[in-house]
Order: C-alpha cells, then structure tokens, then sequence
C-alpha cells in the first residue's frame, strides 16, 4: 500500500529529528477494505485516549510507535475528520497554556472557600 | 451570454430556421422543375409505372451482382457509417430528449456505451473513406469543396460529440458548446449542399423509375 | 455573539462558550480537511485564531429571502457550524441582532470606523437599482448606497449565495427591480463568492474561517468562488454517474427507474454543467443531497440557472425563450416561417429554371430545325 510507505518515509525523518507531519485520511481515495487494511496493518498499541469535546474522538497510537490514529466524531458521531499523525504525541492531547492559568485561578479560588468553611 | 448559451440558444434558433427554409427552397425548387415531355406513347399503364418508381427506390439500394465484387466494399463501407450515424443521432439518450423537446414525444433509446461503441466505429469508417477519396485518383480529380465540407462537418460533429460524453478534453460545458455549435454549423450547410442527398435520393430514384417504366424497362 | 466586547480573544469567547482548546482544534482539523488543506493547519488554524482578537464582520442583506443565513444558522450540529460565531465579532447583522433602528445603524457605523480597511463584509442578496433604489431601503438608504459606503473599509467582501454573487432570482427575466450582483456595484476589493441557493453551511463557514485566518483569499474560479469547493461538477462526483454512463435514465418521478436510482438525467438534472459540493459535502451534515433524494440539480450556484429553461427538462432539450413556454408551439412557428419563406424562394427558383429549361429547349429545337 502506497500510504504505508509514506508513513515510513515520515517515520525515519522524525526518528532523524525532523518535524511530526499528519497524513488525512479523508483526502486519499479509500475503499473500506482499504481501510480495514490500514488498519490491521498498523494494529494498536499502547495507548488509548478518548476526547470527549464537541463529541467523542479517539487518539491512538498504533502499534508501530510514532504512528497515531486520530478520528473525531461530532456531538450525533459523524466522523468530521481522520488522520494519522506521525508524532512523539498529538498536539490535541496537551493542556493548552492559558487554559492551564484559568484553572490553576479557578482551583485556587476553590481552595480558598474550602478553608473559609 | 456564455458560450454554451449561445450555441444552444440563438445560434441554434437561426440554425434551424435556416435549415428548414433552405431544405424546402431546394425541394419546391426542384419539385416544380420541368420534365421534359415524353412524346413516345406510354408502355405502361399509369399505376405500373408509378409503381415501377418506387420499386426502383428498393433496386437501386443494392447493387447489381455484376458489379458487387468491384463496389461491395465501398458499399458496405457506406451503409455502415449511414446505420452509424442514424443510431447514433436516433437511439442516444440526450439526443432523444433533445428531439422529443422540438417533436412533442420520445421514444426507447440504446445504452450509452453501445452507442460510444458505434460512434467510434462510425468515426473509423469516416476516416476511411477520407483515405479512400484522397489517395484515389479518380475520386480525388472529381472532389470539390462541398465533399470535404460536407466530410469534415459531419466528423467534427461526430468528435466533439464523443468528447463530450466521454468529458475528454476541457470542462464540459465548453465541450458541449462545441458540439452544439458544430450541429449549428451542419444544419446550416445542409440545404446547400450534397447532404441533401437524405431528401433527394429517394425522390430521384423514384422519378428515374417512373420515367423508365413508362418506357417499358426495368431497372 | 453581537456584544460590545469586540476586543476579547477568540479564545476567551470561546471559553466562555464552554469550548475548550481541544474542541476548537477539532472544528478547525475538520474544517481544514473539508477544504483539502494541509492537516497540519487544524492546530495552527487553531491557535493562531485562538490568540487573536474576533475579526469583525459586516452582513449586510439586501434583496434577498435570508435562506443563507438560515443555512448558516440551522445546522444540524450547532456546537460545531456556530462556532463561526464565537471565532468572528459578528458585530451588524439585522436579522439575529438584538437592536433595532437607529442602535443598530449607529453600531454598524461604529464597527465599520473602529475597524476600518479590516473588517469582513458579508453580503447576501441582490442590490435593485430600479426606482432609484427604491426597491430595498433601510434606514432612509438605498441597498446601492449602503454597499458602496461599507465596501470602502472592507478587507474583503464575500457575497454569500447566488443572488448576492450572481444576482439570482431577482435578476433572472424580467428583472423587474434592476436588480445586480455586488460585483457589478464594487470593483475595487477582493470579492469571493460562494454561490448556491442556499450555500451548503460547511461552504460558508470554510471560506470565512479560512480568510479569516490567512487574510487570504483562495484560489477562485473564473466565478470568483472558491476552487476548493467549486473545483467540481455535481455529475463529476456524482454517485448516480454509473447509470448515465450505461444510459439508465428514470423517465418519470417514482417509476421504476427512480426507484432504483437511475440518473436524472432525462428529469432535467443540471449536475454536468453545475459546480459545487453538494455531491461531497452534501446537506444536513453530510445526510443527503437533491439526486440522492431523488430530484435532478437545479444548477443553483450557476449564474442565470433560474433562465435556463426548465427544471425538468433534460439538459440537451432546446432552451428557448422563456422558461415555462411550450417549445413545440415555439417550433412550429419558427418552421412555418421558415417554410413560407422556403417555400416562395424555392417557386421563385423553380421559375428562374424552368425559364431556362424552356429556353434551352427551344434552343434545341432551333438547332434541329438548322442543322436539318
């Protein structure tokens, strides 16, 4: 399968040090038998993370560490976008910064009023 | 007005005007012509003789036996392309709409791909008989301007129509205007010159006939 | 969505919607996949946005039956096509805002010199030029008036829906209003449209967002509408295209062809020259579009589609003269003129030859009687 081997290519740059790179899923014409073969082709790995934010999706790494398959599913679970993304970890998964701020003021606020009872 | 909307708008509006008007100038005009005055005494009766005209329309379809080894192939060559071009025109979808559109009622066409399959054949078959009329001395000494035009609008209606269903080529709706404006171009030409042979050569066969068999011979 | 704090971060107005990071990054990934750019562009889409103050944007609505803006708005997911909302400072619009009158006017005013030569102006509709102007007014204002005012501080205008980009019904014949697309009113700025009648929200929404993001225009057609999502004709992605291609064409509405899912073809669809997205996207978030619910294309982001004949009728049917009026009458008369005319010219040539077949006979004659 031709995407395999890109995925390797994509692979090698970033265990050399190079940046992640994403591969959409949607923009490759893919028959669902095509898909079935990615998919037991890569296999699952050790990780499983669900997001749930404007609907469910599901952020694995396959079996072939580096290799992770994102799908995002809207609030009624239509798919809206599928990627694999050839990364350390998704940038999805981190916190992001300023949210990280808003909750640390929040959690300390709520120390606060527990202390006050 | 885009391109497309021309071809199948006022261009094909003054296309059929002028197609009907010049197929029946030509006809009247050649209807009304004088037959020169058989003073012979007739030796057939009104009826055989009349009859004797349109059975010469059926003779003269096929040829003599004497002569199929020498003309069979530009024969079968001819009414090929003829059966080609009236399945093509006759039996394809669009076409049919297009045609029950102007009449007021369609009727059953043939798949598409069958018809992709003769217009290709038919397309052949023109190119053939191009070869025949160039590379032959005698066709080619006796060839005028109405012979290649009347070749080449016929083909280029034939090609564009193939490029358009099969949308080969350029977006389609540039693809369809040159068909259309080509068919534009063809009902134009048609009155004028030896394409009226689809409105002659029946009534020509058929008047030799009937003056033949007025004489007493068959043909 | 229209408050006055136009200078808070998409971010924080996202927040305060309840949208974290992540569930923007996702509409964002979503977005840029629908639009076939780089993945990549999901997370930087996101956060580029995210840290940026709410562009404003302007809609203006003229002569038009505000079916865009129900496109916009009536989507099936809310959460993920009204995020628009929280990413632009949609900050005049006079169907969903709350003001009225001159509060609405004068905020409208205030955006457009607090933001000018950034703001987006969005406009659906047609501008009417009849009458003065007359036709559409708002606020003592004609529409002519208003667009060319608000054009000025625009960084770029895009005409949603056919009327606004092509003129669409009120500009089809008659036209008795002298109704015009915006780009025959605005020359001088970058213009996208994104035709349809109504546009497929998805399409809407990924332009803006993309312009938005990159102050970029897309790649456009000869149209001016997005490539993107405009690249294709409805019969080049067709599923139904399989039966065109073996001509299995349904002849009449629920007969056995159209129970089957034969081309429309021969029922007047318009999908080999209309280009859009409905056959991808499709509507109601991807449920089905026109030809797999079983009516034919209207071809309506086409300029003029409402003058191209009827809808029902096939494509290769002749389009003459006003949509509605029966062709074979049109025929007849066009052939009875022609016939007449054919026919006085064919006795009149008949004439002339007939003199010289008499002529060359006589000729004959007089020879034989010489010649002895």
């Amino acid at each position: 399968m031709a995407i395999l081997a890109e995925l390797v290519g994509l692979l090698e740059r970033l265990a050399s040090g190079d940046l992640p790179a994403t591969i959409d899923l949607r923009s490759l014409p893919m028959s669902p038998q095509d898909r079935i073969a990615l998919q037991s082709a890569l296999g699952d790995g050790e990780v499983q993370a669900t997001l749930d934010a404007q609907g469910l999706s599901s952020i694995r790494e396959t079996r072939v560490p580096g290799l992770w398959w994102v799908e995002h599913r809207d609030p009624r679970g239509e798919i809206i976008a599928e990627s694999i993304e050839v990364t350390r970890i998704p940038q999805i998964l981190m916190s992001a910064l300023d949210e990280i701020g808003a909750g640390a003021a929040a959690l300390r606020a709520q120390i606060a009023n527990t202390h006050v009872a | 007005m885009d391109l497309l909307s021309f071809a199948r708008g006022p261009a094909l509006k003054v296309a059929l005007t002028i197609f009907c008007l010049g197929v029946v100038w030509r006809i009247v005009g050649f209807a009304l012509l004088r037959i020169r005055l058989d003073r012979s005494p007739a030796r057939a009766s009104v009826p055989k003789f009349l009859a004797g005209g349109l059975l010469t329309i059926g003779t003269r379809s096929w040829p003599h036996p004497e002569f199929i080894a020498r003309t069979g192939a530009g024969e079968a060559i001819g009414y090929s392309y003829h059966m080609g071009l009236f399945v093509i025109v006759l039996l394809f979808g669009p076409h049919i709409a297009f045609l029950g559109s102007l009449f007021g009622f369609t009727w059953p066409g043939l798949p598409s791909s069958l018809i992709t399959v003769i217009s290709v054949l038919t397309v052949t078959l023109f190119l053939a008989v191009l070869f025949r009329r160039v590379t032959n001395p005698v066709i080619r000494m006796l060839s005028n301007f109405d012979d290649y035009f009347s070749w080449f609008i016929t083909m280029a209606v034939m090609a564009t129509g193939i490029a358009a269903t099969a949308h080969l080529g350029g977006p389609y709706q540039t693809l369809l205007a040159h068909h259309i404006l080509s068919v534009d171009v063809l009902l134009v030409w048609f009155p004028f010159g030896k394409l009226m042979h689809a409105f002659y050569i029946f009534p020509s066969r058929a008047i030799n006939g009937a003056i033949l068999a007025r004489k007493g011979a068959t043909s | 969505m229209l408050h006055t704090d136009a200078h808070i971060t998409v971010g924080e107005m996202l927040r305060r919607h309840g949208i974290s990071r992540r569930g923007f990054i996702k509409f964002c990934t979503a977005t840029a996949s629908a639009m076939a750019l780089p993945p990549e562009m999901g997370v930087a889409m996101a956060d580029q946005l995210r840290g940026a103050v709410r562009p404003s944007v302007i809609y203006l609505s003229f002569q038009e039956c505000t079916g865009c803006l129900e496109s916009l708005t009536r989507s099936f997911a809310p959460t993920i096509e009204s995020l628009i909302f929280n990413v632009i400072s949609l900050d005049y619009d006079d169907t969903l805002m709350a003001a009225a009158g001159g509060a609405a006017e004068s905020a409208r005013d205030k955006a457009m010199h607090d933001n000018f030569g950034k703001y987006v102006l969005v406009v659906d509709g047609s501008v009417p030029t009849g009458a003065g102007g007359g036709y559409c007014m708002a606020g003592g204002r004609s529409a002519e008036d208003i667009l060319r005012e608000a054009a000025k501080g625009a960084a770029a205008i895009v005409c949603v829906g056919t009327c606004a980009a092509f003129g669409g019904i009120p500009f089809a014949d008659p036209n008795p209003t002298q109704a015009w697309p915006v780009t025959a009113i605005v020359g001088d700025k970058p213009i996208i449209n994104v035709s349809g009648c109504p546009p497929i929200p998805e399409v809407i929404t990924g332009t803006l967002l993309q312009f938005v993001t990159t102050g970029k225009v897309p790649d456009l057609d000869e149209h001016l509408r997005p490539k993107v999502f405009f690249g294709n004709t409805i019969h080049d992605r067709c599923y139904r295209r399989p039966f065109y291609d073996q001509g299995k064409f349904a002849k009449t509405f629920d007969d056995e062809g159209a129970r089957n899912g034969w081309c429309l073809y021969e029922l007047g669809c318009k999908g080999p020259t209309t280009y859009n997205a409905c056959a991808t996207i499709k509507w109601n978030g991807g449920t089905s579009f026109p030809i797999e619910s079983g009516h034919g294309c209207l071809g309506c982001s086409e300029p003029g589609f409402w003058d191209q004949g009827s809808f029902y009728a096939a494509q290769s049917a002749a389009a003459w003269g006003k949509a509605g009026e029966a062709v074979p009458r049109k025929v007849m008369e066009v052939a009875a003129a022609a016939v007449v005319t054919g026919g006085a010219l064919g006795v009149g040539s008949a004439g002339v030859s007939r003199m010289r077949q008499r002529r060359s006979e006589q000729d004959a004659i007089d020879r034989k009687s010489d010649g002895g």
